[in-house]
């Protein structure tokens, strides 16, 4: 019977294991579809780069992350200098028919305003510690920065974010108050 | 109306929330066409280089290679890994050993045409490993293998030193592309980590296109297996602590690669372009170094 140890380095195989993943990542930190596709192949376009080095990289997922995490702070800090230029909301390629879809429209809003009031750090290590459910220490080699900065970022992303859903909810109460 | 009241409300949706889906094609199509730019200039490069440089290959310490095949273009690179990689490959294998009853069990299950996945969690999520097993197990005859192979997979008709063909092993394509197959070890780790299980497996169907033929071959004085695998045009593949060279013949470029250890071999590797297909060639010998004019003589019979 055969057995196949299968460590797919094949350049299908990354885009596969990782494509996706590093998508999602970059979707929720630039929060638009084709700037996050950009960055995914500006991700494997550098992989494919480094390919002689790759022996030299330690944690190759870590790697992919952190060419991920500077091209969406490059990308940033390009719309902060373009800052005239609307934020195109990927919701508004879609069209809108049912009340399920105007509530996730609502939602995605929601997320997208929250996510917008940190800063690209602490969005980074709050999107890789919710949603890839990465450590401290694995953050911390995809930011550069020590554990217990990382430890502060995510503390104080949960704080403001908490902040953000509380201040809707005195807006909304002062709104329904006016309403009665 | 406000949907988030707190801050695990937030985490919740932030997990759940429908992301438009990303085109992984396109996105390959573009580093593709980045990576064919890059090609055509190192290609100009290497021209410009010959005018002043006479290439002289020896042996060397191995330090990674790039393989061309018989048509010149670069389709391996072989990277050595390092000490940590090493490190983490024999965890990966420690984790294996603990569930290899439940991989036993899945292949004894495989019908001839079923490949089986198998997805230790843990080795997934830290090493991004998998394993396959496959159902056609039998031992073939070389016509058999030769009716299998076709036109599409170029055999030699014999091996030097008097090494005799004794018995063939086939493995097929599954129906999936590397891609999906891909996707769908990816489905089934996430599903894995979902549910709390410690290992997954999945059954899928294999097609009637041979992937891999491994021929094994015997002598008194030693013996070969010589495996034949389709391989993507460009692939990355690891090595250890093994010492190399490449011997530049008028057939193309074969690696040699000498690996230590208990199980010391030889390995000669070679890669040939069919239309639009590579296949990588792996003649693994045991007490038997083939010299230049032998390996010449192997790929020149290859039909």
């Amino acid at each position: 019977m055969e057995q196949q140890s299968d460590i797919d380095l094949s350049f299908d195989g990354l885009l596969a294991a990782y494509g996706r993943r590093l998508y999602i990542y970059c979707f929720h930190m630039l929060r638009s579809k084709p700037d996050a596709e950009d960055a995914v192949q500006e991700v494997f376009t550098k992989l494919y780069m480094k390919k002689n080095d790759i022996s030299k990289i330690n944690n190759l997922q870590a790697w992919l992350y952190k060419i991920a995490y500077n091209h969406c702070l490059n990308v940033l800090r390009r719309r902060q200098i373009l800052s005239f230029i609307p934020l195109q909301s990927f919701q508004s390629e879609k069209a809108i028919c049912t009340q399920q879809d105007i509530l996730e429209e609502e939602l995605s809003h929601e997320l997208e305003s929250g996510l917008m009031k940190l800063s690209p750090n602490e969005r980074t290590v709050l999107l890789l510690r919710v949603l890839e459910d990465k450590s401290y220490e694995e953050i911390s080699s995809i930011t550069g920065s020590s554990c217990g900065t990382v430890r502060k970022q995510f503390e104080r992303a949960r704080k403001k974010i908490s902040q953000y859903i509380n201040s809707c909810e005195g807006v909304k109460a002062n709104e329904t108050a006016a309403i009665l | 109306m406000k949907q988030l009241q707190s801050y695990e409300d937030f985490e919740k949706a932030l997990a759940i929330e429908k992301v438009p889906e990303i085109d992984l094609d396109r996105v390959k199509a573009k580093v593709y066409a980045v990576r064919k730019r890059q090609y055509r200039l190192k290609l100009a490069l290497v021209l410009a280089s010959a005018l002043v440089l006479t290439l002289a290959v020896g042996v060397a310490a191995f330090n990674g290679w790039e393989l061309k095949s018989d048509k010149g273009r670069s389709i391996v690179s072989y990277l050595q890994q390092d000490a940590n990689w090493l490190k983490e490959d024999k965890k990966a294998e420690e984790l294996f050993e603990k569930y290899s009853n439940e991989f036993e069990q899945l292949a004894a299950s495989l019908g001839s045409n079923e490949a089986g996945i198998f997805i230790v969690t843990e080795s997934y999520s830290k090493y991004n490993r998998s394993y396959m097993s496959y159902g056609d197990n039998k031992y073939y005859e070389i016509n058999e293998i030769k009716a299998i192979a076709k036109d599409n997979i170029k055999l030699p008709s014999s091996l030097p030193r008097d090494l005799a063909f004794k018995e063939g092993t086939v493995i097929y394509e599954t129906e999936l592309s590397n891609m999906e197959l891909s996707l769908l070890k990816e489905e089934l780790y996430k599903k894995a980590k979902a549910e709390g299980l410690e290992y997954i497996t999945k059954k899928i169907q294999i097609s009637k296109e041979p992937n891999n033929i491994n021929l094994s071959y015997r002598s008194t004085s030693g013996s070969a297996v010589l495996s034949v695998s389709k391989c993507p045009i460009s692939m990355f593949s690891d090595i250890k602590n093994e010492k190399g060279e490449v011997l530049t013949l008028e057939t193309g470029e074969v690696l040699i690669v000498e690996k230590g250890g208990e199980n010391a071999s030889i390995e000669h590797i070679f890669i040939k372009e069919l239309g639009d297909q590579a296949y990588m060639y792996t003649i693994r010998t045991n007490n038997i170094r083939f010299n230049s004019e032998e390996l010449s003589e192997i790929i020149g019979s290859l039909n």
